[in-house]
């Protein structure tokens, strides 16, 4: 490792308050890139077009490590497909991991009234040791978790009685609560619960993951949001969505609270996002849809520019309506003519 | 319907039966009026054009080749053969073929509506979904250009996975099906023991064996090859099941980069004579995903990834056994040697070959089918000749006409 990443690495490790500009962050991140070998000769570009993104799909097929992969800390699994395969990412440092996963969700997440009772749907990393997800929600609970935080689970299910008991103690105690899960883990407690609960305190509010993904199915969020007001009591600018990969070390946020205007999901300060024109790898324009691309300044270790499968649109510099391409199907001639949108 | 952007509407759904007392020259003569209409280009109005140049990619001249590579291999000699092999002791006005199509490439359905016209077979098309126009507009020609055939062809724009649907796949006397094995088998469940004809998914492939000439002599690859390969890989994207996708060169790695510059440079040829269409949105970053995620793995094995600025055309060398390609004109180059088992470098293509373009000896092929017995491909050619399969060749190990012909309901 180069001294320069040595103090770009030193300088994550104290990323609060002094988010790089723009520029600042397009020089960290092409000299971590040249370590990792993502800066060909001659440049593709100037700033962060200098960098060649490693594709999603490259984790499933080799060792994407800037450090001896048996040094790691901790493995985590990649997103399976149709195809069943899994990709790994390792993790030099977990200590690295947490203070950018905390960092984020402080930003984000932790306004004014801040909330000590958490509920998790999900279960903590120590169950799941490799899922980036678990270990995000073990730090978050241990470090913002205060009196009767839980992780209402039972085994593979939702424990729908012990959340309405936790759920009523809040209520009683008057005290602001923030419940984390996947979408796909609300879209259950909410078909479980019926009639919901008394209206959680003022100040709750809810952190969901996944969506589409999750769910496998188109997710209307708007519905999502109204099912939050109508079984919880929490409203919409409260429900703040996460949006994450094991392939990086750090999210970004859709927290109506700390970005007005239109919802979409922002990047942590020391990310990057680009919505990208994938035939010629240039920026789209606001509003239009593009592959997103993401440059992240934890990712060090591994590689600090990753081009994903996911296709969204470009909004006031975030990025919303994120949909999927679908692996490559068959072809030859039992190829589905696909419908052109260009 | 058949609409088009400012297309007439036109009914082309229903039932087909084939008209009584066509004799074998009214059928020589009606072919002959088809084919010589559409490679004259008078059947297609602007309309239509743009249509069908939106739903196959296929862009001016470059869907002009396309069309006339559907209708070149019908000749008047070969219709006399198709004719001769299409004869049936069957009574052929019920025995009508439901043909599932998949795709966007127009020989596909030229090739169905030869083999049935020669073989007096009605045929109902279900046309591809988002790439229906050109099939209705041939159907629609038929019904022009040949009163005599009037009823003996039709489209149906049933949706897939629908009642209706099934009701037609399960009352048919026969079945063309192409599409994926899932689909195929679901068909073939709804019509257990009929004759279903799966059109199942194949690929195509190239291999170059070194001659020893060349190689003796230090000499470059003929020109002609690298031009050959492109035009096989770039006439329909790389779409259909006799388009490339892997290119298997024998010799050291550095005979594999050579031909390798050479075809993408053929390529880039190609690129601005049949500019590619814009892509949709997700194909293009498929595309995207897999060059990179090669970049990423030549970078760690060994090879080279050929593309410019735009993510297609792209040739790679890789020494990495061969991936599912996105298509578009991404051709994967694999250096290799004849003892090497097939099965390790093109492990998913067993059983799934359609065509093998061959640069050497035929021989040098048949002697390593024989040591690779389940890469035994229906059709064998020269580079260059993929695309351009004789009328009766054996699709899948079959041919279409005989198939026909046979069907006795």
């Amino acid at each position: 490792m180069n001294k320069k990443t040595q103090e770009y690495r030193g300088y994550i490790d104290d990323l609060t308050d002094y988010p790089p500009d723009d520029a600042t962050f397009a020089r960290m991140c092409v000299e971590i890139a040249r370590e990792q070998n993502l800066v060909p000769e001659p440049p593709l570009g100037t700033g962060l077009s200098a960098i060649e993104p490693v594709a999603e799909g490259a984790f499933k097929l080799m060792t994407i490590a800037n450090f001896p992969p048996s040094e790691a800390e901790a493995e985590f699994l990649t997103s399976g497909t149709t195809m069943g395969s899994r990709g790994r990412r390792f993790v030099q440092s977990m200590g690295r991991y947490r203070q950018a996963a905390l960092a984020g969700f402080d930003h984000f997440c932790m306004y004014d009234p801040v909330p000590k009772r958490f509920c998790s749907l999900i279960p903590r990393g120590e169950i799941r040791p490799n899922s980036s997800l678990s270990w995000m929600i073990s730090f978050v609970l241990d470090v913002f978790g205060a009196e009767d935080s839980v992780v209402i689970r039972d085994g593979e299910t939702l424990d729908f009685i012990n959340f309405t008991a936790w759920a009523a103690r809040a209520v009683r105690d008057d005290a602001p609560v923030f419940i984390l899960g996947t979408t796909l883990d609300f879209h259950t407690l909410f078909a479980g619960m019926k009639n919901g609960v008394e209206p959680l305190p003022t100040g709750s509010r809810a952190m969901h993951t996944g969506g589409a993904k999750a769910t496998g199915r188109q997710v209307d969020r708007n519905v999502l949001r109204a099912e939050f007001l109508n079984k919880l009591g929490i409203l919409s600018d409260d429900v703040i969505e996460e949006y994450g990969m094991s392939e990086l070390m750090s999210q970004a946020y859709d927290s109506p609270r700390i970005t007005p205007g239109r919802r979409r999901l922002m990047a942590v300060p020391w990310m990057r996002t680009r919505v990208l024109d994938p035939m010629t790898m240039t920026d789209v324009a606001e509003g239009q849809r593009g592959q997103l691309c993401h440059y992240d300044l934890a990712s060090s270790d591994s590689a600090v520019a990753l081009l994903t499968s996911d296709i969204a649109t470009s909004v006031g510099g975030g990025f919303v309506d994120i949909e999927r391409t679908l692996a490559g199907g068959p072809r030859g001639c039992s190829e589905d003519a696909a419908v052109r949108t260009k | 319907m058949l609409r088009g952007r400012g297309g007439a509407d036109e009914v082309i759904d229903g039932e087909v039966k084939w008209p009584v007392g066509l004799s074998d020259s009214v059928l020589c003569d009606v072919m002959g009026e088809i084919r010589r209409a559409w490679l004259d280009g008078t059947v297609l109005s602007n309309a239509d054009r743009a249509v069908i140049e939106f739903e196959t990619g296929y862009l001016g001249r470059h869907l002009d080749s396309a069309i006339a590579r559907a209708f070149q291999p019908f000749s008047p000699s070969a219709v006399l053969r198709m004719i001769e092999l299409g004869r049936s002791r069957c009574d052929r006005k019920m025995a009508f073929v439901l043909a599932i199509l998949a795709g966007r490439i127009p020989a596909l359905a030229v090739n169905v509506l030869f083999s049935a016209i020669a073989a007096h077979t009605p045929v109902l098309f279900r046309a591809p979904g988002g790439a229906g126009s050109f099939v209705k507009v041939l159907v629609r020609s038929v019904a022009g250009l040949a009163p005599e055939l009037a009823g003996a062809f039709g489209v149906t724009s049933v949706a897939s996975n629908t009642p209706e649907l099934d009701a037609i796949v399960a009352r048919a006397p026969g079945v063309l099906a192409y599409g994926s094995d899932a689909v195929i088998a679901r068909i073939e469940s709804i019509r257990p023991n009929k004759p279903t004809w799966p059109g199942e998914h194949r690929e195509s492939i190239v291999v170059a064996f070194a001659e020893h000439a060349e190689v003796s002599a230090g000499g470059d690859w003929p020109p002609s090859l690298a031009r050959a390969i492109a035009w096989d890989v770039a006439i329909y994207n790389q779409g259909g099941c006799l388009s490339p996708h892997v290119l298997l060169v024998e010799g050291p790695e550095q005979r594999a980069v050579e031909l390798s510059k050479a075809v993408h440079d053929e390529l880039l040829v190609l690129a601005r004579r049949w500019p590619v269409a814009t892509p949709s949105l997700s194909s293009a970053a498929l595309q995207r995903l897999f060059v990179s995620e090669m970049r990423s793995l030549t970078a760690r094995d060994g090879g080279l990834v050929l593309t410019q600025r735009s993510v297609s055309p792209a040739v790679i060398i890789q020494t990495s056994p061969y991936r599912p390609g996105p298509g578009g004109r991404v051709l994967q180059v694999i250096p290799f040697s004849a003892q090497t088992p097939l099965k390790t470098i093109i492990p998913t293509l067993e059983g799934r070959l359609q065509g093998v373009a061959v640069h050497g000896p035929f021989s040098r092929w048949r002697d390593l089918v024989r040591l690779n017995p389940s890469y035994l491909a229906p059709y064998v050619c020269k580079p260059g000749h993929l695309q351009r399969p004789p009328a009766v060749w054996r699709e899948n190990g079959r041919r279409l006409v005989s198939e026909f012909a046979a069907l006795c309901p």
